[in-house]
């Protein structure tokens, strides 16, 4: 069964570079995944990449159109997908929070939460015993409690930076996020002989 | 309101005016009595309605369109389907090659019900969650009935209550259709068609041998050659699991599901170094070996033991191309009792089947034995074999007669077991029999073999042949 390459599903952006970086550790050529070019499949090192808007990485492996996939532990817990999660790459690490403005006034009742993940934003309060109206935005979140839409927002953090220029703080995390390795299920097991070595190897660039 | 498909044309026709009766030739509206009988007043209003109605365009009037029904309008709820002919002569074909290959094995076929009582079924569902139940009201009874999510409990419970006076141990089959209100993939399939067995009353590793024997006979029966038993067992992570704190249990059951062992690491800090150890664990034999090798005595180990003595005793009876371990299986743990299995095969992405052991599920319906068992995705079987190349057999001949007036022809086709339908168009008979699969068309005294156009003298015999070929 090894005779087709493995089918690897990378999101578009920035974690392209460390990626490729993390994969020439390999001794995997992977420089075509930086090519400035329209391609959306590209062939290097052995394996075929599909490159793909993030949050549709873990589609693709569960469908079993790609085997192996990058993606993000936030997109991961946000669309509840079966798939496996073999390996931590330990890139590409940022957290989830919860940030509302640094000028606030303390209010009662159900706060209104503006995020990009729902799913996460939803759950996260109800294990608190929160009643928030979750409002579901897909970008510029931060704009939502400057302008009235929202009190809070829940979304995801690298530096903080955007947070304080636009005069927000975090209140809490909701979980640390890094970029993991994610596996169809059934590829993993029937494509066992092409997975677990590449898997290993991985491991093994990443260190302890 | 019928609005002819023609209405177009009916636009484009004579104006009103100069029309004394609607469109000759077509009847589009039932007259009243009077109509008939020439000019009367009403019937000349009528007509003039008539007409205005069939030719006007409605929104010059602003009275609004009496739309006709869309075909696409007929929509079906998300996730159910039709079969049409090719498909489920295809799908009958393959059950019953599947139901076939159990029977061999003495497994007899029950036919459950669509629909029981909620509290008899969800007695015996064990890895389903519960909101996956499509459940409703009974209007004879006001109980709260459910669409069978799965036909285990149905067995469980037929076992318990009609067969209780015969001796186990109980070797039932099942084909049908469950529903659920989605299903793990993202697609979010609710009707699930399947086959499965139950073996009811033989404990430990005979049982579990005859029931992965009778899955492999289904698939080889099927016609699938490259697939794989991935094999684990409940209670090697079960203990593990359940040694945790209460509160991490479910996260740690969730991230061992997904072989997560860096989450594993970070949510147990050292609590559990095994259950991050089985998360990375491989999937052979050798690779059971090491673990069992780490493992501290008692029960999980034990297990991994009794993991390992199936691997051989499978192996033995012709698994070895076939079979791959997974010491990290907690699909549903809380329910099975032992042996946990999937079947994987190049094409769907996604299992076949799967089974295992539920020693405890007899005793919720107060028959306590023993039992295992697994059911087959069809759909995703059927997947598996087109992208081996599917099963290409030589098609059945399917003969249209055409002007068959006595029906003589067509009779004596079906007496030698040979499909036949009649058709009266000579004109439209091939464009009829192409689109609907037939081989052979018999004009006259010619029979015509659609596929090349040959036409040779009409006989039984040649059609019959390539039957039985």
């Amino acid at each position: 069964m090894s005779d087709k390459p493995l089918v690897v599903a990378v999101p578009k952006g920035r974690i392209l570079k460390p990626l490729s970086k993390l994969l020439g550790a390999l001794g995997i050529e992977a420089s075509a995944l930086l090519a400035d070019d329209r391609t959306l499949v590209r062939r290097a090192g052995g394996l075929e990449f599909l490159l793909l808007k993030p949050d549709d990485v873990p589609t693709y492996v569960e469908y079993g159109a790609a085997d192996l996939g990058i993606c993000g532990r936030d997109v991961l817990r946000e669309r509840e997908c079966d798939v496996l999660v073999p390996l931590d790459l330990r890139i590409g690490r940022c957290r989830t929070v919860v940030a509302a403005p640094v000028a606030r006034t303390a209010r009662s009742g159900v706060p209104r939460v503006a995020t990009k993940y729902p799913r996460t934003a939803a759950a996260h309060f109800a294990a608190k015993g929160v009643q928030a109206e979750i409002i579901y935005v897909q970008g510029s979140v931060e704009l939502a409690p400057l302008v009235g839409l929202a009190e809070m927002i829940v979304d995801l953090v690298e530096t903080g930076e955007t947070l304080v220029q636009n005069g927000l703080e975090i209140i809490e995390v909701v979980a640390e996020v890094s970029t993991v390795l994610v596996a169809n299920r059934a590829s993993y097991k029937l494509l066992a002989a092409d997975v677990a070595p590449l898997i290993e190897r991985l491991r093994a660039a990443i260190g302890p | 309101m019928h609005v002819p498909a023609q209405k177009n044309a009916v636009l484009r026709g004579p104006h009103p005016t100069q029309l004394a009766s609607p469109i000759p030739g077509r009847v589009f509206f039932d007259r009243p009595a009077g109509a008939q009988r020439g000019l009367t007043l009403a019937a000349l209003l009528w007509e003039v309605e008539a007409v205005h109605k069939a030719t006007s365009n409605h929104e010059d009037f602003g009275a609004p369109p009496e739309r006709a029904p869309s075909r696409l309008e007929h929509a079906l709820p998300a996730g159910m389907r039709d079969f049409l002919p090719e498909e489920a002569e295809r799908r009958r074909t393959l059950a019953r090659s599947l139901t076939g290959a159990l029977e061999l094995h003495g497994y007899g076929l029950v036919v459950p019900p669509v629909f029981e009582f909620a509290s008899v079924l969800e007695r015996g569902l064990g890895t389903l969650p519960s909101a996956d139940v499509l459940r409703f009201i009974e209007p004879e009874s006001g109980e709260v009935a459910a669409l069978r999510p799965d036909m285990t409990p149905q067995i469980a419970r037929i076992i318990a209550t009609r067969l209780q006076d015969r001796p186990p141990p109980f070797r039932l089959a099942y084909e049908g259709t469950v529903v659920r209100r989605r299903s793990g993939r993202a697609r979010k399939h609710r009707q699930l068609p399947q086959v499965g067995v139950e073996l009811v009353g033989v404990a430990g590793l005979p049982g579990d041998i005859e029931v992965l024997e009778a899955a492999k006979a289904a698939l080889e029966a099927a016609g699938l050659r490259e697939f794989v038993f991935d094999l684990g067992d409940a209670g090697v992570a079960r203990p593990l699991i359940e040694a945790l704190p209460p509160s991490l249990r479910a996260d740690a059951t969730a991230a061992l599901m997904a072989r997560d062992a860096a989450r594993l690491d970070a949510l147990a800090q050292g609590l559990s170094p095994m259950l991050s150890r089985l998360a990375r664990t491989g999937g052979t034999r050798a690779d059971l070996d090491e673990v069992i090798a780490a493992a501290e005595p008692g029960s999980s180990r034990d297990s991994l033991l009794r993991l390992a003595a199936l691997h051989d005793a499978a192996c033995a009876r012709g698994f070895s191309r076939h079979i791959s371990l997974d010491v990290a299986e907690v699909r549903g743990f809380a329910y099975y009792t032992g042996l946990i299995f999937r079947i994987y095969a190049p094409g769907p992405g996604e299992a076949l089947g799967g089974g295992g052991r539920y020693d405890e599920l007899m005793g919720r319906f107060g028959a306590p034995m023993p039992a295992v068992g697994f059911g087959l995705d069809l759909d995703a079987l059927s997947v598996a074999l087109e992208s081996a190349g599917g099963a290409s057999r030589a098609p059945v001949p399917r003969v249209l007669v055409v002007a068959d007036a006595t029906g003589a022809r067509a009779a004596e086709l079906r007496a030698a077991g040979i499909v036949a339908a009649s058709h009266s168009d000579p004109a439209t008979a091939r464009a009829h029999a192409r689109s609907w699969g037939y081989t052979h068309v018999v004009e006259g005294d010619a029979l015509m073999v659609l596929a090349t156009g040959a036409r040779v003298a009409y006989s039984v015999e040649p059609l019959k042949k390539r039957e039985g070929a």
